[in-house]
């Protein structure tokens, strides 16, 4: 693998992948000008969108997952502590809150310098973040829209 | 676990120790669970850094718990920098426990059917010292209550 560049070894990993979700026939859409495929999911309640990034320079997967909340400016301050009660219970991946805008995203990343990467890790990079994302989107939405407390959030996460 | 997964396992965990000893890194090694301990001093708090390679869960996880509790007074206060500085990094997250205080920062990379070069953990080990040093000044100040709120957020 060490021969290859960095270009060559993420187009590589992005081929894979999209062979990996061809096989399970998972539909998507492909970006591969850019490496980045985009797909959807219907979790337990909320739709989800997955946008999967093959960053070359940094020979990084990335997967990126916006949540969908109310933009309620009185409700952010709960929604930072949220955001960490969440992430605190994950061993893989975190849910990045941007105070400033409200926005909430889910992010799970893969370095992949000079390895090989298999097909199960696809598959796992996949089902966590559906699972991850399924399980808090609903609850950071209700938190948004002032349907669920924090605090009430905190104690079902104990 | 499959006899295969842990084999995976147990090469993964060769390869963190071989470059940990390439780059003379001081580390306590535990073979029996796979997890290795050191150390690192960035340009002010002492770095303690935690490996384990999870057979089971076919993980790499690096954890670095910050040596200091933050009060009830400022847990809000920290979990919005814990927020804004979160949103900021590619990989690697702090995860603020804001029942307690705690603060650990977590960097997982899965080899879940993968052979990972040693690359990866230099890597992961760069990042996260990096990472580490240049924040846990800033939490243990908010924390503190030597830096406010209002001025991490000008800082960051």
């Amino acid at each position: 693998m060490a021969e290859l560049s960095k270009v060559d070894q993420a187009q590589q990993v992005f081929d894979k992948m999209c062979a990996v979700l061809d096989a399970r026939e998972w539909k998507y859409e492909s970006f591969p000008e850019d490496l980045t495929i985009r797909f959807h999911s219907i979790g337990d309640d909320l739709p989800m969108e997955f946008i999967v990034i093959v960053d070359s320079e940094r020979q990084l997967l990335r997967v990126m997952s916006p949540v969908p909340v109310d933009d309620n400016k009185n409700k952010r301050l709960d929604l930072a502590i949220a955001t960490c009660v969440a992430s605190y219970g994950l061993s893989d991946g975190s849910f990045d809150y941007d105070i400033t805008t409200g926005h909430i995203f889910f992010r799970l990343t893969v370095c992949f310098r000079n390895s090989t990467i298999g097909d199960g890790l696809f598959t796992y990079l996949v089902g966590v973040s559906s699972a991850v994302v399924d399980k808090y989107n609903d609850k950071f939405f209700a938190i948004s829209k002032g349907l669920l407390s924090v605090d009430d959030f905190i104690v079902s996460e104990q | 676990m499959t006899e295969e997964k842990m084999q995976r396992a147990q090469r993964t965990f060769a390869t963190l120790c071989q470059n940990l000893d390439e780059h003379d890194w001081h580390y306590e090694k535990d073979e029996e669970n796979l997890e290795i301990e050191c150390g690192a001093r960035g340009e002010d708090l002492p770095m303690d850094i935690r490996i384990i390679v999870d057979a089971d869960r076919q993980l790499i996880i690096l954890l670095s718990v910050m040596p200091f509790v933050a009060p009830d007074t400022k847990r809000l206060d920290v979990a919005i920098a814990t927020s804004i500085v979160n949103n900021k990094l590619v990989d690697g997250c702090f995860d603020y426990d804001v029942t307690s205080g705690h603060m650990i920062f977590r960097m997982t990379s899965s080899f879940i059917e993968s052979e990972i070069d040693s690359e990866v953990f230099t890597y992961m080990l760069m990042i996260s010292c990096h990472t580490i040093d240049e924040y846990n000044d800033k939490f243990f100040m908010l924390g503190k209550g030597m830096l406010s709120i209002n001025q991490f957020l000008e800082e960051n």
